[in-house]
C-alpha cells in the first residue's frame, strides 16, 4: 500500500512558494519602496538640473535674487460702494465730489469738467497712502456724496476706487456703471463733445 | 484584514486608477517644464518657501511629477511613484491650505499658471478634489502588491 504523505501539504507549501516567486514586492515593501521613491526624486532632480542647463529659452536663474512681483490682490480694507448709471441727475448735482479714477493722459483727453483725477494704478504700490490722501481731501470738501467713475473695463478702476474709499470710512460713494466711456456717451448725446 | 490585502483583484482595481493619478501628473507636468519661470512665480505666490529656494523647487518637482507619472502609468516601481505622487500632493495639500487660510485670491497652478486664476481659483473644492487624488494615491501604495505593467510583464518573461 503507497502511503502519499506529501499530498495534504502541497497546496500549502506551492502557495508560499507562489507568493514569494509572484510578489517580490510583498516582501519587505517598506525599506525597498522608500529607497525607489528616493531614486526618483533623486533622478528627477538631476533631470531638471540638466534640462536647465540645456535650455535656451526662459533659462531660469538657481537662486532667484529680486523678490518676485506677485499679482494676488492683498487684503485690503474695502468696503461697499453703490453703483449708478451715467444718467443719474447726482453726477451733475453741485453737492458730489467727481473723481476721475483714470489715468493722467486719459483725464487730459477727456473728463467731466468738475472732476479731481486721482489716478489708480492696478500694478502700482499700495495705495493706503492715497486712500488716506483722498479720504481727507473729501472730508475738507464738504460733498454729501463722492462719486467715482474709472476706464468702465472688468474690472473697472472706479469701482475698485470706490470700494477702496468706502472701505477708508467715506460714507455715500458711488461709482458710475461703465465709467468714462458710459458718460462721454451721454455727454456726446447732449451736448456733442464739449467739455461739462 | 489579510485577506482583503492579498485579494488579488487590487491589481485590476488599481491599474485604471494608477493611470488616472500618471495621466493627471504627466498632464500637470508639463505646462511647469516649458514654462518654469511662470511656475516659479506661482510658488511664490504661495508665500510659503524662502526666495532662495523657489527657482530650485520650481526646476525640479515638475520633473518629479513627470517621473512618477509616467512610471505609474507603464507600472514601473509603482508603489514607489504612488509614494513619491502622495507626498507631493500632500505637500500641495498642505500650501493650499495654508494660502486659503490667508485668504488668498489665486489659481492653484496645478494645471494653469497664476493667469488662470479668474477661471480655477483655489477652493475648499479644490483641497477635496487634492484629497481624492491623495486617496488615489494611498491605494495604490497600500493594495497594488502586484501591479500590472511593464515590470510583472518583463519579469514574467524572465
Amino acid at each position: 500500500m503507497t502511503v502519499e504523505p506529501t499530498t495534504p501539504d502541497r497546496p500549502r507549501v506551492s502557495s508560499k512558494a507562489q507568493v514569494s516567486s509572484a510578489a517580490p514586492e510583498a516582501k519587505h515593501t517598506a525599506p525597498k519602496v522608500m529607497r525607489d521613491a528616493t531614486i526618483v526624486v533623486v533622478a528627477a532632480a538631476a533631470i531638471g538640473v540638466v534640462s536647465n542647463l540645456v535650455r535656451h529659452k526662459e533659462k531660469l536663474s538657481w537662486i532667484q535674487a529680486t523678490p518676485y512681483d506677485l499679482l494676488v490682490p492683498c487684503a485690503e480694507p474695502v468696503g461697499q460702494a453703490q453703483i449708478i448709471q451715467a444718467s443719474s441727475p447726482l453726477v451733475l448735482d453741485r453737492t458730489s465730489l467727481i473723481i476721475d479714477a483714470r489715468s493722467t493722459s486719459d483725464y487730459a483727453q477727456w473728463h467731466i469738467g468738475r472732476a479731481i483725477n486721482v489716478p489708480f494704478d492696478w500694478l502700482g504700490p499700495p495705495v493706503q497712502d492715497d486712500v488716506t490722501r483722498v479720504t481727507q481731501m473729501i472730508t475738507r470738501s464738504n460733498a454729501k456724496r463722492v462719486i467715482v467713475y474709472g476706464d468702465g473695463d472688468n474690472p473697472d478702476s472706479g469701482g475698485e476706487w470706490a470700494r477702496l474709499l468706502s472701505g477708508g470710512g467715506i460714507r455715500n460713494v458711488s461709482f458710475i456703471d461703465g465709467g468714462a466711456p458710459a458718460l462721454r456717451n451721454l455727454f456726446k448725446e447732449l451736448h456733442g463733445e464739449k467739455k461739462q | 484584514m489579510n485577506r482583503w490585502l492579498d485579494w488579488r483583484f487590487h491589481r485590476w482595481l488599481a491599474l485604471p486608477a494608477r493611470w488616472y493619478l500618471g495621466g493627471l501628473f504627466i498632464l500637470a507636468s508639463l505646462h511647469k517644464i516649458a514654462n518654469p519661470a511662470s511656475f516659479a512665480l506661482d510658488v511664490a505666490t504661495y508665500r510659503l518657501l524662502p526666495l532662495f529656494t523657489i527657482n530650485m523647487f520650481a526646476l525640479v518637482i515638475p520633473w518629479v511629477e513627470l517621473l512618477a507619472g509616467i512610471m505609474l502609468v507603464l507600472g514601473l516601481r509603482v508603489r514607489a511613484a504612488a509614494l513619491v505622487t502622495s507626498g507631493l500632493m500632500a505637500a500641495f495639500m498642505g500650501a493650499l491650505g495654508w494660502a486659503l487660510v490667508q485668504g488668498l485670491e489665486m489659481s492653484c497652478g496645478c494645471f494653469a499658471s497664476q493667469s488662470a486664476a479668474k477661471f480655477d481659483p483655489i477652493s475648499w473644492h479644490t483641497m477635496l478634489r487634492d484629497a481624492c487624488w491623495l486617496a488615489i494615491g494611498l491605494y495604490v501604495i497600500c493594495f497594488d502588491h502586484q501591479p500590472i505593467g511593464l515590470e510583472s510583464m518583463v519579469g514574467k518573461r524572465r
